[in-house]
């Protein structure tokens, strides 16, 4: 697999008043062409900071990249005079969020803002990128496309509006999609069919696709790998059948059991995590999720554990794999043996 | 469309109405009449001179004599002015308060909004520091202290320009910065807020993700959809710029419509008082309409008319 992007060492920082907010530190993940990623982890582990680093549009200021490289295509992203970078943005790279409603602007017609993406890369007159406009708006499934570009994002639904959304990130056939939560903000049924629309577009154009989601049933449907996030850091990435049944860090076990599955037997309860997340104004200098691990040693809350290639699509980073670490029965991990701290 | 429109000038009609009759009624309730200050009249000219004016009629009937002129878009004789109606007051005055009004609105929108974006652009630097200092000196010195400091310093000791009267272009340009300041202020402190929060919204990082270079992203998405709250005080402004005029043609000695107003009411020039009040209303009330049309031109989600079909 050849690979399109790939991120080393990240590290953002927040300047706030209240001192420095440490949102990545440190992360490290390549994304392949054509396949899907999924970064999972709760609230606040730096999902999105992440993807909006890659190319430059976190808020700035108070946000900053501290150091790192994100090698696109031979080209580091974060060392690009800004001009290179709008060709890259939206051309190269084409971006999904969360919010289809925030996310589009209230006072243009879809259409110009699908056609201005076009027009600034692809330098064609106004006819051709209508057209092409409308091809998209086609594509992603939108009836009366003629009639709808000429529209204002309030006269669409949410789904809609996300679907204007893809066409338009998709307009300049990028080789890279980042989608951060496109569907948390969208009914349940409606979440379905926005997914299988990106999965169905991406077999036909071949686009990778960053894929940032805290729903552990979209990764295991559309995605080809995971990488798990906590506190500002990936504990483990592996292939989608290496995270779900043979997860290796504590904090993935306790991220599954969270999860409902079809096989449980009716008894079982899901498992919240207990304890509360690192924090990032003054991130521990040990394991981020030794407060919350029931089998942290001492090592884990000194030292930030080495990551690990377990297979050579595997990695975690955590000290139980240290050769020295007490064997931990990984068939029975799960979050019933966890006491609750009170 | 058409049926909005109609609508709005119905109701502008029935809120001249009301307008007029208010200030009839507390015209009558004001004590002394147009002839008392001045010395003794002779009975028979006072009593010519009341009957001329319908003035020794009883107040209703007085109230549909005027209605039924008004009707006929006639606002009477002066009472001071003893050659001229009103109308030709009004007509002869206004294009200098209307010259005045208009260059100080122009300023103000103008060099408003570009202040506010520059300042919103380069938020929290230096250039934005002293646009907001200025704007806080606009909004909190009042207009009768600023015009005599730049009659004595601009005219007076740099003759840079004419101290007062109306007699060029050159004329109003001191009285159009004096009048300005204080809208300016405002629009440059309101759009400079406005636009440091539009730059925050989800819908200007998606026109970044695309590719879409600063100054793009800043004419296309941001400046539009900043403007909105300018144009809503558009309206309020104007009506400070009509009243402001009152205070700056007196100071600066300009023949416009305010000083008649300001005059015609220590005078006790009936029909001049209802003249200019009802013109005034009618101006105010005009531009708050085209206010509304322009908000439902710039933002899509009002609808202040179903478009044809669909
Ligand atoms: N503009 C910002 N200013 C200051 N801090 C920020 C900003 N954006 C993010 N952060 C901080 O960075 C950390 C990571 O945030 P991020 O948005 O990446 O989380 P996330 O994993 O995407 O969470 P969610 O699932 O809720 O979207 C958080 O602690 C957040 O407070
Ligand atoms: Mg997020």
């Amino acid at each position: 697999m050849e690979s399109l992007l790939k991120v080393s060492g990240l590290q953002v920082s927040f300047e706030m008043a209240a001192g420095e907010v440490q949102a990545v530190r440190g992360v490290s993940f390549h994304l392949n062409k054509g396949e899907t990623l999924a970064i999972v982890g709760e609230s606040g582990s730096g999902k999105s900071v992440t993807a909006l680093s890659l190319v430059r549009l976190i808020p700035s200021p108070p946000g900053k990249v501290k150091s790192g490289e994100i090698i696109y295509q031979g080209k580091d992203l974060l060392k690009l005079p800004e001009r290179e970078l709008f060709k890259i943005r939206g051309s190269e790279i084409g971006m999904i969020f969360q919010d289809p409603i925030s996310s589009l602007n209230p006072t243009m017609t879809v259409g110009k803002q699908i056609i201005e993406g076009i027009r600034w890369h692809q330098k064609i007159g106004v006819t051709a990128a209508k057209e092409k406009a409308v091809q998209m708006l086609t594509l992603v499934g939108i009836p009366n496309p003629e009639k709808r570009i000429a529209q204002y994002p309030h006269e669409f639904s949410g789904g809609m509006r996300q679907r204007v959304m893809i066409a338009m990130a998709l307009a300049c056939s990028p080789k890279m999609l980042i989608a951060d939560e496109p569907t948390t903000a969208l009914d349940v049924t409606i979440q379905a069919q926005i997914m299988r629309l990106m999965k169905e577009l991406q077999k036909k154009t071949g686009t990778a696709i960053l894929l940032i989601t805290h729903d552990l049933g979209v990764v295991a449907e559309t995605a080809d790998r995971v990488a798990v996030m906590y506190g500002g850091s990936l504990v483990e990435t592996g292939l989608v059948s290496e995270i779900f049944y043979q997860a290796r860090h504590p904090y993935t076990w306790g991220l599954l059991a969270s999860m409902p599955r079809m096989d449980w037997s009716k008894q079982r309860e899901l498992q919240p995590i207990p304890g509360s997340p690192p924090d990032l104004f003054d991130p521990p200098p040990g394991c981020p999720f030794a407060d919350r691990c029931p089998y942290a040693m001492n090592a884990c809350h000194e030292e930030m554990p080495p990551e690990t290639d377990v297979s050579p699509t595997h990695r975690v980073a955590c000290w139980l794999e240290h050769p020295e670490a007490p064997s931990v029965d990984r068939e029975k991990a799960g979050y019933k043996t966890v006491h609750v701290p009170s | 469309m058409n049926r909005y429109i109609i609508r709005r000038l119905f109701q502008m009609v029935i809120t001249l109405w009301v307008i007029a009759t208010l200030t009839f009624l507390m015209m009558k309730a004001i004590p002394g009449d147009p002839f008392s200050g001045e010395k003794k009249l002779p009975e028979q000219v006072l009593k010519n001179l009341m009957s001329y004016y319908h003035l020794d009629e009883p107040i209703p009937v007085q109230y549909l004599i005027y209605m039924k002129s008004l009707l006929q878009l006639d606002l009477g004789p002066s009472i001071k002015y003893e050659t001229r109606t009103v109308n030709t007051i009004i007509s002869e005055s206004f294009p200098v308060s209307a010259q005045l009004g208009t260059q100080a609105l122009i300023l103000a929108v103008v060099t408003g909004l570009l202040l506010g974006v520059v300042a919103a652009l380069r938020h929290n630097r230096l250039i934005d520091y002293g646009a907001m200092f200025f704007a806080v000196l606009g909004i909190s010195v009042p207009s009768f202290v600023l015009a005599p400091l730049m009659q004595k310093y601009l005219a007076v000791e740099w003759e840079l320009f004419p101290v007062a009267t109306w007699e060029g272009w050159e004329y109003s340009i001191l009285p159009s910065i004096a009048l300005a300041a204080f809208p300016l202020a405002t629009i440059t402190r309101l759009m400079r807020s406005s636009m440091v929060e539009v730059l925050t919204q989800d819908y200007i990082r998606t026109a970044r993700s695309k590719g879409l270079p600063p100054y793009l992203v800043v004419f296309r998405h941001t400046i539009r959809n900043s403007i909105l709250p300018i144009v809503t005080i558009i309206g309020p402004l104007t009506v400070g710029i009509l009243t402001g005029s009152f205070v700056i043609e007196k100071i600066f000695s300009i023949p416009g419509i305010g000083k008649y107003f300001v005059e015609s009411i220590s005078n006790r020039d009936y029909p001049l008082i209802m003249g200019v009040t009802l013109f005034y209303s009618s101006l105010l009330i005009f531009v708050n309409f085209l206010v509304d049309l322009a908000y439902g031109l710039i933002d899509p989600r009002i609808q202040l008319f179903k478009k044809g079909g669909n």
